[in-house]
């Protein structure tokens, strides 16, 4: 083995243990899976993040804005989440917390989708019509 | 076409015509008055209240339960959170106190003029002839003799009594004896000699020479004269 090809090994391995953590509540397999279960959903349905910013900020503001402003801010996100998903998808063997929350875009419809923690700006702060936060 | 045909029809969506015309039977007086007689009183007053901070409960733990878990974290709720925190505390403290003035409606007749409150108890019962009492209500006794100790400005008027069977001196001793047992009951679960004034009073009223056992008790009257119902919600 050559020293590239160890350091590779090395770099995995402890990628793997270190954040063997974040898998603490269900087997390395399922987390795995639901990783892969995830990444595949975000990549496929990423788009919904169009429809879901216009009627989000259709609601919170007018329905003027939800076209413009919503359209653009639901592209971006749309974007945002097919990228996380392929992520999801490729580092789905090493465990992780979640990259973006809610994970699924149909999940708590009037959460506007953060990515590691982070948000894109001019969010909606109200209740959307389609979920009441119950 | 035969006539009939035409007419039958014709009768029916008439009459139907008909029916839908007739004005439906309203009288909202009566039935304003229903529902007002419904939301009356302070039971309905109380459960409405406990119906309301059951609503802004649930609210204020939505929000929690948002917050702990970092959901819904665009939503800007912050002060309805806290608002129906506050209102629910309110609506709370309200339906508290308007149970507190039912059940003093309830337990109204328990109350003496003077604003004391006094409740009677037959706890204890004897054979005939007797002073060793046959039956008593042992946790009464222990509940009442706890009272007060717990609360030394109430008095007890211990009441013995006897049937109507034999000499007026023998029931009058046989009263102070039934009397000093159930004193002893009192003194035993806690309570100070001072707190109980003993009255034997000998034979019951009623026909002579019967035998009753409703006569061969001994009743305690307590009389609470700083009682006030609910004192801390007021």
């Amino acid at each position: 083995m050559n020293k590239k090809n160890l350091f590779t090994a090395c770099v995995l391995c402890s990628a793997l243990l270190s954040t063997g953590a974040a898998y603490a509540d269900e087997s390395y397999l399922s987390g795995v899976g639901s990783k892969i279960g995830q990444g595949l959903a975000n990549t496929t349905t990423g788009v919904v993040e169009i429809p879901k910013n216009i009627i989000n900020i259709s609601h919170d503001q007018n329905v003027f804005v939800g076209i413009t402003w919503g359209l653009l801010r639901g592209v971006i996100e749309t974007v945002n989440r097919t990228t996380v998903g392929v992520v999801e998808l490729i580092t789905a063997p090493l465990p992780s917390d979640d990259f973006i929350t809610p994970p699924y875009v149909w999940n708590r419809f009037s959460e506007d989708s953060r990515y590691f923690g982070l948000h894109v700006p001019g969010y909606w702060t109200t209740y959307g019509p389609l979920d009441d936060g119950e | 076409m035969n006539k009939q045909c035409i007419y039958v029809p014709f009768a029916v969506l008439v009459a139907a015509l008909a029916a839908c015309s007739a004005p439906a039977q309203k009288d909202i007086p009566a039935l304003t008055a229903g529902i007002d007689a419904a939301n009356a009183g302070h039971y309905r007053q109380a459960i409405m209240h406990e119906e309301i901070a059951e609503e802004k409960l649930e609210e204020a733990d939505e929000a929690l339960a948002h917050w702990k878990k970092d959901h819904y974290w665009n939503i800007n709720d912050r002060q309805k959170a806290l608002d129906a925190a506050r209102e629910a505390a309110e609506h709370r403290l309200a339906s508290e106190k308007e149970m507190c003035q039912w059940l003093t409606q309830v337990h109204s007749q328990n109350h003496l003029k003077d604003g004391s409150v006094s409740a009677q108890y037959s706890a204890v019962f004897f054979a005939d002839g007797s002073a060793v009492p046959y039956k008593s209500e042992e946790h009464e006794i222990a509940i009442l003799g706890s009272y007060l100790e717990a609360h030394p400005d109430v008095s007890v008027n211990i009441e013995a009594y006897t049937d109507t069977v034999g000499s007026a001196a023998s029931n009058q001793s046989l009263s102070e004896r039934r009397a000093a047992t159930v004193r002893d009951m009192l003194v035993k679960n806690g309570a100070k000699v001072q707190q109980l004034h003993v009255k034997a009073l000998g034979k019951a009223h009623g026909p002579d020479n019967t035998r009753d056992q409703q006569h061969r008790i001994v009743s305690m009257v307590t009389i609470h004269p700083a009682y006030a119902d609910c004192s801390d919600l007021k």
